[in-house]
């Protein structure tokens, strides 16, 4: 009896040592496989609703879940992202199409980590199509077009959108003017910070948006003398010298003095307009 | 009803000593608490996390019970050759049937309680919103009647427990895909194939109209008039299957 005790306790601890210490040995290898090749058979979003047999959300969850440690735990590997926007844009989206966050990390990754501003967008209009309530997705696609990409029609346009939704942050409005003075659509922004000057609530947005229409309004001016100066030089042959002139040639109703009640001044020799009053925020 | 009652209680004293419902709500309540730390390995959707996962949790596992020890409530009184000593008296097998239902149904129904507590109480201590899951807790516990029903039928027509399972498990799965029916009968187009698969849909039972988890963790409402509707809908579906198995278990030859 005492053999057979002493026996299996011998199996035990044989097991014991074969376990922990392949184990150990396991663990502390480095990870060699291709990361890709896990996900090359995460099948699309739309069949794993069907196999997911009316658990879709938390499928989705559970997925969401391991994509975060995922794309946490692969260090700085080529081929982690090989597959990011099947993972977002069709597994975990086409489970549960609803599912904000993963739209927002996805786009997150994209830019900042696989630095493919263009996908991220992507991302986000599925998203936003999918969610056309929901502010979010539209603003952080606003912020990443304006911030990454440079492309500040497209920043415009996501605001515009985000502005629409109710419950979008005040703020929305504000960077919506200021992309559309960045795409050069001065007259535009200028109506919009001046409603946004009519409407402050607060000290902060007044003091911004009243900087905003001071130094827009300089530029709308300028840009509208320089016009019209060029109609003077095809008329009288010169230069104006002041907008006065412009009255006098009836081609302005009245003088037109800058924010600051000072005149616009002309190059003599370009008969470009400008103002005496310097502009209340650093030029670009 | 006075003899259906008493089988009802029996069947509740013996399903309350089966171990693999022990089991069952020991996994449900550690998923449950396990959405806690879930919620930790998350960016943003913590709230969502813990409420899917414990909805889940108590809807799977109600389900698991209602199969597991539904499909063996009438084989098993068959096998062990109880149900000739409870048929000896003056009742019939409709009752038995009832009597046999109501029992396990009340299990179930405490047992899902149990774990909606639990669940509730993670919400509570996280500060969530309660009130928004509660619709969600109810239908699941509407769709556990009906499947409770379906196990019933198939353990009173089915000459074995795995059969029996089979049948539910399969009737069960259906029902959750009943949605994706129309959507394959747009794809055959016109014709004699999509009639057929149609009228399966129209037959199903749609248990997937019980699962209102989604809509709880957008945040969208839960009409009243629909949580009504729906309760009809799966009361109905648990008389029609209880006439069944009542149908099928007064057939079934016992001796």
């Amino acid at each position: 009896m005492k053999r057979r005790q002493a026996g299996v306790a011998g199996l035990v601890l044989l097991a014991l040592v074969l376990v922990a210490g392949s184990q150990a040995r396991l663990l502390a290898q480095p990870l060699t496989e291709d990361a890709g090749r896990r996900l090359l058979y995460l099948p699309n979003g739309r069949f794993l609703k069907v196999a997911s047999l009316g658990y879709p959300t938390f499928v989705a969850d559970m997925i969401y879940l391991w994509s975060i440690q995922f794309y946490s735990g692969y260090g700085n590997r080529v081929d982690r992202f090989a597959y990011l926007e099947h993972i977002f844009g069709e597994v975990i989206t086409g489970l549960d199409p609803r599912y904000v966050d993963p739209y927002l990390v996805g786009a997150l990754i994209l830019v900042v980590e696989k630095q493919d501003v263009e996908s991220a967008l992507a991302l986000l209009d599925q998203g936003i199509a999918a969610n056309p309530d929901d502010w979010l997705m539209p603003y952080e696609a606003g912020f990443w077009a304006y911030d990454t990409a440079h492309d500040f029609d497209r920043a415009a346009e996501y605001f515009r959108r985000t502005m629409e939704i109710p419950g979008a942050p005040a703020s929305t409005r504000r960077l919506h003017a200021g992309m559309l003075n960045k795409k050069g659509d001065k007259v535009t922004s200028l109506l919009l910070w001046s409603g946004i000057l009519e409407d402050a609530d607060n000290d902060s947005v007044r003091t911004t948006a009243a900087n905003h229409v001071h130094d827009l309004q300089i530029d709308v001016d300028v840009a509208r003398l320089d016009e019209l100066a060029v109609n003077f030089l095809g008329l009288r042959g010169r230069t104006p010298r002041g907008t006065g002139e412009l009255v006098a040639a009836g081609l302005l109703q009245g003088v037109l003095l800058d924010p600051d009640g000072r005149p616009y001044v002309f190059d003599p020799v370009t008969g470009k307009a400008s103002s005496t009053t310097s502009f209340r925020l650093r030029r670009p | 009803m006075r003899m259906a009652m008493a089988v009802a209680v029996m069947t509740f004293r013996e399903a309350v000593r089966d171990r693999i419902l022990y089991l069952l709500l020991a996994f449900a309540l550690v998923m449950i608490a396990a959405a806690r730390f879930l919620a930790l390995l998350t960016v943003g959707s913590e709230v969502r996390i813990v409420a899917d996962t414990g909805m889940a949790a108590i809807a799977f596992f109600g389900v698991l019970t209602a199969i597991f020890v539904g499909v063996s409530l009438i084989t098993k009184e068959i096998e062990q050759r109880t149900a000739y000593t409870i048929l000896a008296r003056p009742m019939t097998r409709g009752t038995f049937v009832l009597g046999k239902y109501l029992g396990l149904l009340m299990t179930l129904w405490v047992n899902a309680g149990v774990m909606s507590l639990g669940f509730v109480l993670l919400l509570a201590l996280r500060g969530d919103p309660i009130l928004p899951v509660l619709p969600a807790l109810w239908l699941t516990a509407i769709e556990l009647a009906v499947v409770t029903a379906l196990a019933l039928f198939f353990s009173a027509l089915a000459t074995s427990s795995i059969l029996g399972i089979l049948f539910t498990l399969g009737l069960y799965v259906a029902g959750h895909l009943v949605w994706s029916f129309p959507l394959l009968a747009g794809r055959l187009g016109p014709g004699w194939g999509t009639r057929a698969v149609m009228a399966v849909y129209y037959v199903l039972p749609n248990l997937d109209r019980f699962n209102v988890r989604a809509a709880v963790i957008h945040g969208d409402p839960v009409p009243l008039e629909f949580i009504v509707l729906q309760t009809a809908y799966g009361l109905g579906w648990v008389i029609l299957l209880l006439l069944a198995a009542a149908l099928a278990f007064s057939r079934r030859d016992l001796t």
